[in-house]
């Protein structure tokens, strides 16, 4: 009998230990955005019942959860910083507190989830997925997420549950936009074109984007302001609070009556820079907003559609993914003499160092034909001199070989001055590439403007918009 | 460190000069010391008229044969022609002496034979213009000469200073040159 008693308390206790041994957890309500808050409860729900599932998070219960909400006068959905997460957390006396937000764009669903350490403070762990179909299939995505979340893969059976058209965050790419610097146009405009930007970019179907007000949240809580966060540090810092793949900032300018707009796009994970676009634009200002439409589609790799190219108005001065450089400058002028300083739009330079060449390259052609006729020439006496049995033949055939050797040697001399010069003219023509910055084209794609295209070049527009 | 694009910028300044400066256009070897040369010969002393052997300078293989030539160098108004040639017995074989085609044209034939004294190391080519046959003049192989060097090293065959030329009136020809022949044995 003592022995069974001993073997209870034993098998109690390690029970017990065995429970305090799970880590605690509690799951706020998702953050709903862009679907009812009852969708958002619904799902949240399937996530709580899927987490002791794990077997690695004991759940405390959402009853208790409400209470601690409901004193501290909170709403479940507006907990959404991991400061207040923290907060309840340590309330509730958990580990760990699980908070996210659902979000609808378009007809794409987005799930951001959190692990919030409550003793850090700190978000241990985030995951996303980005779901094409009806809601309901959003089910299944909690489940999943629920076993991803607790650093688990999700048990096959639950994977083969999914919607057959949903997608991984891979397929998409991850997106936010801060707003484009206004340089010589107001705030307001700048804004809107950035808005519209932002929408476009929703367009092309290839990235989700993040919403302003989640960006303005994290800068407000960062203590930034847009207009303060101009730096790629602080936009990578700003992106990876995000959990986005990308992040595109920009400036738009104003130059006299032409508009630039630069744009980049860059990785936050290594800061590198993505795609960097630059256009320039001459011609009423409401133009803008198709440029910018345009170059949402071209940053991220894809030919605008036709029916917003044909909606272009005013003029194009460039618009140049990767732009003009030095390097391609010298690879065309390698190639031909002045076809670099062309490119560079040094056209003067370019047809100079091409005549040049020609002229030098004519002179070496005569004078290498010069050198083949002597040669042949020379060939021909000096074997009959080496055949004749005639002494004064043989001199006859030797004094005219002389004389065929000599034009030999003067002509391969002038081929070899001339191919010297020629050398040089290249040389100075590839060193001239180099040295010279390329000028972006003119390319004028509407002529219905009647507005007057000023050439601008790259530097510029820096100097003006460095002002 | 260069990078990928410094380095291609160093590759094409460095093809371009490659390209121009490798370009050296070819220029032909003369070389004008043939045995029928008179500015060669003037080189050697040798002035028409002469007798000289054509090659003058050879190097072949001991034992094998070669033919060298023996020209008259604008020896006019010949009626008759006696050429003695030296040579070193114990290095060189005569094999065989044959008639060139000095003096022979479609109206005469003159009368050519050889000698060879090989105890002596002395070979004797007569030439003679018969009868009312007229006196030949102009340049021409006198005779081919078929020798194989015996043992490596240097020889040499030599026309002697007894060689003569006379006219058809047995008048002596003035000959202002008799060469030599080199022959280098390996």
């Amino acid at each position: 009998m003592m022995q069974f008693l001993k073997y209870i308390i034993f098998t109690s206790f390690l029970i017990i230990r065995f429970l305090n041994a799970q880590q605690t957890v509690a799951v706020l309500d998702f953050e709903a955005r862009g679907i009812e808050p009852f969708e958002a409860e619904t799902l949240t729900e399937r996530l709580r019942s899927e987490i002791p599932k794990t077997k690695t998070f004991r759940l405390v219960d959402r009853k208790l959860l409400d209470k601690i909400i409901e004193e501290q006068a909170l709403q479940q959905s507006g907990c959404t910083t991991d400061e207040c997460a923290a907060e309840v957390g340590e309330l509730l006396g958990v580990q760990y507190m699980i908070s996210g937000a659902i979000g609808k764009l378009g007809q794409t669903y987005t799930i951001d989830i959190k692990l919030v350490s409550v003793t850090t403070g700190a978000a241990e762990r985030s995951q996303n997925i980005t779901f094409d179909g009806p809601i309901a299939g959003m089910i299944v995505e909690m489940e999943i997420l629920a076993w991803e979340i607790v650093g688990l893969n999700p048990p096959d059976e639950l994977l083969s549950k999914r919607y057959g058209s949903s997608q991984q965050t891979e397929s998409k790419l991850t997106i936010a936009v801060l707003d484009f610097e206004p340089r010589g146009i107001s705030q307001l405009e700048s804004q809107t074109l950035t808005d519209r930007f932002s929408t476009e970019i929703t367009n092309t179907d290839k990235a989700i984007l993040v919403a302003r007000n989640s960006i303005g949240e994290i800068m407000q809580e960062q203590g930034y302001t847009q207009a303060e966060c101009s730096s790629e540090e602080c936009a990578a810092e700003i992106g990876a609070l995000l959990g986005v793949q990308f992040m595109i900032s920009g400036a738009i300018g104003k130059l006299g009556e032409t508009y630039t707009i630069d744009a980049k796009m860059f990785e936050v994970s290594t800061g590198a820079a993505e795609q960097t676009i630059s256009s320039t634009y001459n011609g009423p200002v409401d133009g803008l907003i198709t440029e910018i439409e345009i170059l949402a589609w071209k940053i991220l790799g894809l030919d605008p559609p036709s029916k917003l190219t044909k909606k272009r108005k005013g003029a194009v001065a460039s618009n140049d993914e990767k732009g003009k450089n030095r390097f391609g400058a010298l690879i065309r002028s390698t190639l031909i003499p002045g076809w670099g300083q062309i490119y560079s739009n040094k056209k003067k330079t370019g047809f100079g160092f091409i005549a040049g060449a020609i002229s030098l390259g004519a002179m070496v052609y005569l004078s290498h034909v010069d050198y083949q006729n002597s040669f042949n020439d020379f060939n021909d006496l000096y074997s009959q001199y080496l055949s004749s049995s005639n002494p004064i033949e043989k001199a006859d055939f030797k004094s005219q070989a002389q004389i065929s050797h000599e034009t030999i040697m003067s002509s391969s001399d002038q081929v070899n001055t001339m191919l010297y010069g020629l050398a040089a003219i290249w040389i100075v023509n590839m060193v001239h590439a180099v040295l010279v910055e390329p000028e972006e084209d003119i390319a004028v794609s509407n002529s219905d403007s009647n507005l007057i295209v000023k050439k601008v070049t790259e530097s510029e527009i820096h100097a003006y918009n460095s002002k | 460190m260069l990078t990928i694009q410094n380095k291609l910028k160093s590759c094409a300044f460095s093809l371009i000069c490659f390209a121009f400066f490798s370009c050296e256009l070819e220029i032909p070897e003369q070389s004008y010391n043939d045995a029928l040369d008179l500015d060669y010969n003037a080189d050697k002393g040798i002035f028409p008229p002469a007798f000289v052997f054509s090659p003058d300078n050879i190097s072949i293989p001991a034992g094998s044969n070669q033919s060298v030539a023996i020209y008259a160098l604008e020896v006019d108004s010949v009626g008759g022609a006696y050429i003695q040639i030296n040579y070193d017995k114990n290095k060189v074989q005569i094999n065989s002496i044959t008639r060139g085609e000095w003096l022979v044209n479609q109206n005469q034939q003159p009368i050519f034979f050889a000698e060879q004294n090989i105890d002596a190391g002395v070979i004797d080519i007569y030439y003679s213009i018969l009868g009312s046959d007229e006196a030949a003049s102009g340049s021409g192989i006198a005779a081919y000469i078929l020798f194989s060097p015996l043992s490596p090293g240097a020889s040499t065959l030599k026309i002697t200073n007894t060689t003569n030329a006379v006219t058809k009136n047995n008048e002596q020809i003035q000959l202002n040159g008799l060469g030599s022949l080199i022959i280098n044995a390996q």
